[in-house]
């Protein structure tokens, strides 16, 4: 599970600091990485999906995908 | 008259009269004293000599400013201070991070240059197997707008991919990992009002190979960015240069 860290460095000719995020930064981030999360789910779901989708095609034909593959040249 | 080897100064022949060696040795002498201040034309603490185009007589070249090297004219005829050119890939700044949700490089962009590269070194996160992500910032204020778009490009032993995205509200700028990884990106015209490129080659686990381009497809001004990682916290250091015009 991963932690969310509300720490946030600012970095310019002036040095870097290192403060807390505000509620706004707070929230713009976690939305947009809940967002990247529900893609990549989604992308692995649809990955999954396609694999699964491919054996029982696979098991249907009753070849291998090795044979598949040969089939397709 | 004898003369002395080097210098040509007048000296007593062997037959002079006795009577006449003060003059004598105040001649030698003036003689010693005017090449010596010729060769030695020095007034001043950090002062150098160099030869002139007279022989036995040197130049005074007064020491230079703070931070001047010394340098051949542009006759290439003496030595000058000059103060060195920039080089062409300059400087800006940098900065460490520590488990941070987001790193924001502040005010790195300006007209001084218009084109950038920028070193960012992945020590740690808390999360593995997961992305650096990117976007431009103004006046403190990241840009979020669904403007950026990329293209990835990978390759880990002898597996090879790609994707791409458009419309996104923040664009990759490299893979992370628990275990140290190295991006270099080009960037664009981040200051300039024109659209933002990027260009990424990244490192990481030592066998895999990432490259991003991408862009903010709106013409817009940055005077900054700010990285964040997809999920979790970074630790680690990001350096910013510019490219002479």
């Amino acid at each position: 599970m991963a932690t969310q860290n509300n720490t946030v460095t600012e970095i310019s000719a002036d040095g870097v600091i290192e403060r807390e995020l505000t509620a706004e930064e707070f929230a713009e981030i976690k939305s947009e990485q809940d967002r990247l999360a529900q893609e990549k789910a989604d992308a692995d779901a649809k990955a999954k999906a396609d694999a699964d989708a491919k054996a029982a095609l696979l098991e249907r034909l009753g070849i291998t995908a090795d044979e598949a593959a040969l089939l397709l040249g | 008259m004898a003369t002395t080897t080097n210098y040509g100064w007048t000296t007593p022949d062997d037959t002079d009269l006795v009577k006449d060696g003060a003059a004598a040795i105040r001649t030698l002498g003036s003689s010693v004293d005017t090449t010596t201040k010729a060769l030695n034309p020095e007034t001043t603490t950090g002062d150098i000599a160099y030869r002139s185009a007279t022989a036995d007589t040197n130049t005074r070249l007064a020491l230079g400013t703070a931070g001047q090297v010394l340098t051949v004219n542009s006759g290439a005829t003496a030595p000058e201070w000059a103060t060195p050119s920039g080089g062409g890939l300059v400087f800006i700044q940098k900065g460490t991070f520590s488990a941070s949700a987001a790193v924001n490089v502040n005010t790195c962009f300006s007209s001084t240059y218009d084109n950038y590269r920028i070193l960012v070194k992945v020590t740690g996160a808390s999360v593995a197997n997961g992305e650096v992500r990117l976007r431009m910032r103004s006046a403190t204020t990241d840009n979020s707008t669904s403007n950026y778009n990329y293209q990835r490009l990978y390759a880990q032993s002898t597996s090879v991919g790609g994707s791409s995205a458009t419309n996104q509200t923040s664009a990759i700028m490299g893979p992370q990992n628990t275990a140290l990884s190295w991006n270099v990106t080009d960037m664009s015209s981040p200051f300039l009002a024109e659209n933002t490129l990027y260009s990424t080659v990244s490192s990481y686990n030592q066998t895999h190979i990432d490259n991003f381009s991408g862009a903010h497809k709106v013409a817009s001004s940055f005077d900054g960015f700010t990285m964040f990682p997809d999920a979790g916290t970074i630790t680690g250091e990001v350096w910013v240069y510019g490219y002479a015009k």
